[in-house]
């Protein structure tokens, strides 16, 4: 087993917006007794209690996004163990049964858009941000995820079904070995690099189909999901457990680093000092993977559905330059993997011109940070083009 | 063959003197066929005005503010940027009594910058703007100046400075009081104020009273004590913090007094 689960910490807090879209509503408040799997926040998606125990606050809380998200706060009984009741399957309930488990892509959208006749299914299997948890999981629950995979390609109607791997890995041989049964399950080794894909470029490679600009690739019948997914998926129909927990991988300055199993909710510091704790001093606290991943300025942040990763640096991993102008070299534009031009977009953005951002499509970008890793004037392109995103939809809000 | 230059001189100066004059001619008689009647009060008035150009009066320029004050549209103390002596002389050359009129400057209500913590280190673009959709701000409280000078880059004449102390710092001798600042700033912690007019101000955060204490030195804890010791009744509570209403208050200065956290000032 590669995945060490760790023990569930006396306090969890768990944010009820872990996704893209609106704050969910609480369905609890402060001295209500919850229960493993129960329902606490509803909205876009469901979000669920990952711990036994007693509800002590709803309130604004650190998120790892940075802002303060209205999250609840569980202090965790000890024993009582509520029964998760096991569903029967047929395709119809299946996908009211991924909705009510609350699954989130990594990305922070949901698995299943629309309803759509879907055709091939990518499976995105790639260390996602540098980080090893779908490895892990691939090495660990191989059977699982190809059920979960199965079980998604039956509900949508799929007829060919895509799992990317990178060169080089472990998994690739076990999960070729897991799909041989499968003809219509292909396992295919890509070339190790950074960024791995987003979905409208990996629908393109692999299912080849073209996403035009505006559309997702639901549209021309692809659904890119990811491995985490499909486990999810897995445990929510054989198990019947809603998504209350996930693989993280530790990284960086612990004592031992390694991937593990968390409830959703628990605070950083618990999962770091149940990883050998910090070895040295931790300087920067970086949550899913060190090139696009937000930096955190406490470690109290809990882990949250799309958390993938942390990344623990002291003062020798970080290397602090102040910015230089723009010197219009354009190796950004070289690197970005949507085709933008970041340069522009970051002139335009810092000097507020919002409408010739939104002309050079500054929506399309997938803030992989890949620009402001190359730029050799060190300049903070991702922050801007956000405050540019920002300033977009403030202006579209306006008119 | 040989040319003479010499000889050649008269002719030429010849041509280019009557071309010269026929050109001189025209100007001359363009000057007055398209002469464009000006009202001299406008001149005169345009001479005593500040020529910033800030925009301020919300005219376009100067210029056409002074044509509008002269059709009587607008009171010239709708200008920000003008001083005291300036306005007499406005006053004097139309003929109306606007000595009431003052010159504006942005005020700062947040006496944080370095007497506050900062929440983390922040490595980032140096605007405020961008900062705040980071994660609220760099500093422990969300209401107060960030301090990455997003009002200094808005200054159209170099007027506000990040001072040491972490706050924005106005130069009276170049500031225009056109409000660009005040407009600027994400936190609208700068507000217009008149020069020499008693201004109080609350320094408003809108946090708990007990976290406010331990962040700020000054920060309004919502105690409510000026609100009763008021003779006027001009303070209220909103949201926690203490707002004065400036057409009750007679600036007694009770409030000022009173105030255990000396989040009362006058300016």
């Amino acid at each position: 087993m590669k995945i060490v689960t760790i023990k569930t910490f006396d306090q969890v807090i768990i944010p009820l917006q872990q996704h893209d879209g609106a704050v969910c509503d609480s369905l609890v408040s402060v001295g209500d007794i919850v229960s493993v799997g129960q329902l606490i926040g509803d909205g876009e998606f469901r979000i669920h209690s990952s711990v036994s125990g007693e509800v002590t606050a709803v309130s604004e809380l650190p998120h790892p996004t940075g802002k303060d998200v209205l999250s609840v706060v569980i202090k965790t009984h000890d024993g009582e163990k509520s029964e998760i009741e096991s569903v029967e399957l047929s395709t119809g309930k299946i996908r009211r049964i991924i909705r009510e488990a609350g699954i989130v892509e990594p990305n922070g959208q949901p698995t299943l858009r629309t309803k759509e006749d879907i055709d091939t299914i990518v499976v995105n299997g790639t260390n996602t941000w540098d980080l090893s948890s779908h490895e892990a999981l691939m090495l660990d629950h191989p059977s699982k995820i190809v059920y979960g995979l199965k079980a998604l390609m039956e509900t949508v109607g799929a007829k060919k079904a895509f799992i990317i791997i990178e060169l080089g890995s472990e998994a690739l041989h076990v999960m070729r070995t897991e799909t041989i049964p499968d003809s219509n399950i292909k396992v295919i080794a890509t070339p190790r690099y950074y960024p791995p894909g987003t979905e409208n470029t990996l629908a393109k490679k692999f299912a080849r189909k073209k996403v035009p600009r505006g559309s997702t690739p639901e549209d021309r019948g692809v659904i890119v999901s990811s491995i985490a997914a499909m486990k999810a998926i897995y445990d929510a129909l054989r198990d019947g457990e809603p998504m209350i927990k996930k693989v993280v991988t530790v990284a960086g300055a612990v004592g031992s680093p390694r991937d593990v199993l968390v409830d959703i909710g628990a605070p950083i510091s618990h999962v770091i000092k149940e990883c050998g704790g910090y070895s040295g001093t931790p300087v920067k606290i970086i949550v899913n993977g060190a090139i696009p991943g937000a930096a955190q300025y406490s470690d109290e942040v809990p882990v949250i559905k799309t958390t993938t990763g942390i990344l623990v640096q002291t003062e020798c991993d970080i290397e602090r330059e102040p910015p230089a102008p723009c010197i219009n070299c354009a190796w950004c534009v070289d690197e970005c993997p949507i085709g933008l031009m970041p340069h522009l977009l970051y002139g335009y953005a810092d000097s507020a011109q919002f409408d010739k951002c939104a002309g050079l499509y500054i929506g399309d970008c997938v803030e992989c940070g890949m620009c402001a890793y190359v730029c050799p004037s060190k300049l903070p392109i991702v922050q801007i083009i956000r405050y540019g995103k920002h300033g977009v939809a403030e202006m579209e809000a306006s008119e | 063959m040989t040319v003479d230059l010499m000889s050649l001189l008269p002719p030429a100066i010849a041509v280019l003197g009557a071309l010269g004059l026929a050109m001189a001619g025209m100007l001359v008689w363009a000057s007055k066929a398209f002469y464009v009647e000006t009202d001299p009060l406008v001149d005169a008035l345009m001479e005593l005005m500040p020529g910033a150009n800030c925009g301020a009066c919300g005219y376009p320029g100067c210029a056409d503010f002074a044509e509008h004050v002269v059709a009587g549209d607008v009171t010239p103390d709708a200008c920000t940027s003008c001083d005291t002596e300036t306005f007499e002389m406005i006053g004097e050359l139309l003929g109306m009594d606007i000595s009431a009129a003052e010159s504006m400057y942005p005020v700062t209500i947040c006496q944080g910058g370095t007497n506050c913590k900062d929440r983390y280190d922040y490595i980032g673009a140096d605007t405020c703007r961008a900062a705040i959709l980071l994660s609220g701000t760099k500093k422990a409280c969300s209401y107060g100046c960030i301090g990455l000078g997003d009002c200094v880059r808005a200054c159209m004449f170099d007027a506000i400075e990040i001072a040491d102390n972490g706050l924005p710092r106005i130069k009276k001798y170049n500031c225009k009081g056109c409000g660009a600042c005040v407009t600027a700033c994400p936190q609208q912690v700068l507000t217009i104020a008149k020069e020499h007019g008693p201004v109080y101000v609350v320094y408003a955060s809108h946090d708990k009273g007990k976290y406010v204490k331990e962040i700020c030195e000054f920060g309004c804890i919502g105690c409510g004590i000026c609100k009763k010791k008021c003779p006027e009744g001009a303070i209220k509570l909103v949201k926690a913090v203490a707002v004065i209403d400036q057409e009750k208050c007679n600036q007694c200065g009770t409030c000022i007094e009173v105030c255990p956290r000396n989040a009362i000032v006058k300016l």
